[in-house]
């Protein structure tokens, strides 16, 4: 599941935060160049992107938590720690979502 | 067009910029397994280098942009100097006594209106529901493409989605100051709508009709000598805008037009 968490957050984050937004906006910019008018689509993409932003929040505070518990960013005696690489970036990805969850709550209640 | 291309290109090359140097950073710092000392001094070196791309980036492009807009006002200005630009400023000793009366065409979904202008100095020309008001020093020159200081217009809107509620939060959340009045025939706002440029903005007069999805909207603008958009439009003080406003919005007459309703000899009474 640690695994599993770890790979889904370094796949669906470049996803959710870059593809999905640029598909948006090009089906968007593809309807008003045409003149046809189909929310269906945009509502189906917009859907598809709160799902993978739930999925991801709730990926992020697993891997949060289990890479806590696991002190994988510890430092040892050698003074390095057994993160790997895309530990990394899996971490970094975590911060980003939840910073971004939080700052869109923040928005919402302001 | 090449400053052109370099402005739309720069935000690009921003965000291009920083992600990379993220990447890289984090990539570095993670070979590393977060012990920095034990890097050569190559990657040592990649790495600051990285990590401070994004910031001098940034830099570049807040001086491009700041360059940029300093050699548009150096050049209006030498334009305005030299004469190659004529600069039109509204005279404001005009006599504001002579005023004519303007009617709105009457129809069963928008409402009457009528309203005073200063005669000598403004005309009126119906485009469809809209109004424009003009400046009668440029009714002649061609070359002016954009004459009129304001506008009243009709707007049709979907109750279910813009309502007075929403144009009301909208003032607030973007802290534009209004004043509200309740009236016989609607609500009515004011307010002073500044725009991006200093000393810039527009006078807006809201008339959200009872029972009618129309807004009537007079909006009469003002614009500084920095605002380069001067070469586009008649300079207007705030304060001959003010007046203006303030005269129009006073000697504005409003009724709603009662629907005629048919009645037939077969209908019951």
């Amino acid at each position: 599941m640690y695994k599993f968490s770890k790979i889904s957050i370094l796949v669906l984050y470049p996803l959710v935060s870059l593809v999905l937004p640029l598909m948006t906006f090009g089906v968007l910019g593809t309807q008003l160049a045409s003149g046809t008018s189909s929310s269906g689509s945009v509502s189906t993409l917009l859907n598809v992107n709160t799902l993978a932003t739930i999925a991801l929040l709730v990926l992020a505070i697993y891997y949060g938590y289990r890479t806590y518990k696991m002190q994988l960013f510890k430092k040892g005696d050698d003074g390095k720690n057994k993160a790997t690489v895309s530990d990394y970036f899996a971490a970094a990805f975590t911060v980003f979502i939840i910073g971004g969850v939080l700052s869109n709550l923040l928005k919402l209640i302001a | 067009m090449a400053t052109i291309f370099l402005l739309a290109a720069v935000p690009v090359l921003l965000i291009l910029g920083t992600v990379v140097s993220g990447v890289v950073c984090i990539y570095i710092f993670a070979k590393a397994h977060g012990n920095i000392r034990s890097l050569d001094k190559k990657k040592k070196a990649v790495l600051i280098f990285f990590a401070f791309l994004p910031f001098i980036l940034i830099g570049l492009s807040l001086t491009l942009m700041s360059h940029n807009v300093n050699e548009a006002h150096d050049k209006l200005s030498e334009d305005i100097a030299s004469g190659t630009l004529t600069l039109h400023k509204v005279n404001e000793s005009i006599n504001t006594s002579e005023t004519q009366i303007i009617t709105l065409p009457v129809s069963s979904a928008i409402p009457q209106l009528s309203f005073e202008i200063f005669k000598e100095y403004l005309y009126v020309t119906k485009e469809g529901q809209d109004i424009k008001i003009k400046t009668k020093e440029f009714a002649d020159i061609a070359q002016l493409t954009k004459n009129d200081i304001g506008h009243i217009g009709f707007i049709k809107f979907d109750p279910s989605v813009y309502s007075k509620d929403a144009n009301e939060l909208h003032f607030k959340k973007e802290k534009i100051q209004y004043t509200k009045q309740e009236t016989a025939i609607g609500t009515a706002y004011q307010s002073d709508q500044r725009d991006g440029y200093d000393g810039s903005g527009r006078f807006v007069y809201q008339m959200f009709f009872n029972n009618v999805d129309y807004v009537m909207t007079l909006s009469v603008g003002y614009n500084s000598e920095n605002d380069l958009r001067v070469r586009y439009s008649p300079l207007v003080s705030k304060e001959y805008a003010n007046n203006l406003f303030k005269l129009m919005t006073s000697t504005l007459k409003l009724q709603v037009a009662t629907p005629i309703i048919k009645k037939t000899a077969t209908e019951p009474l």
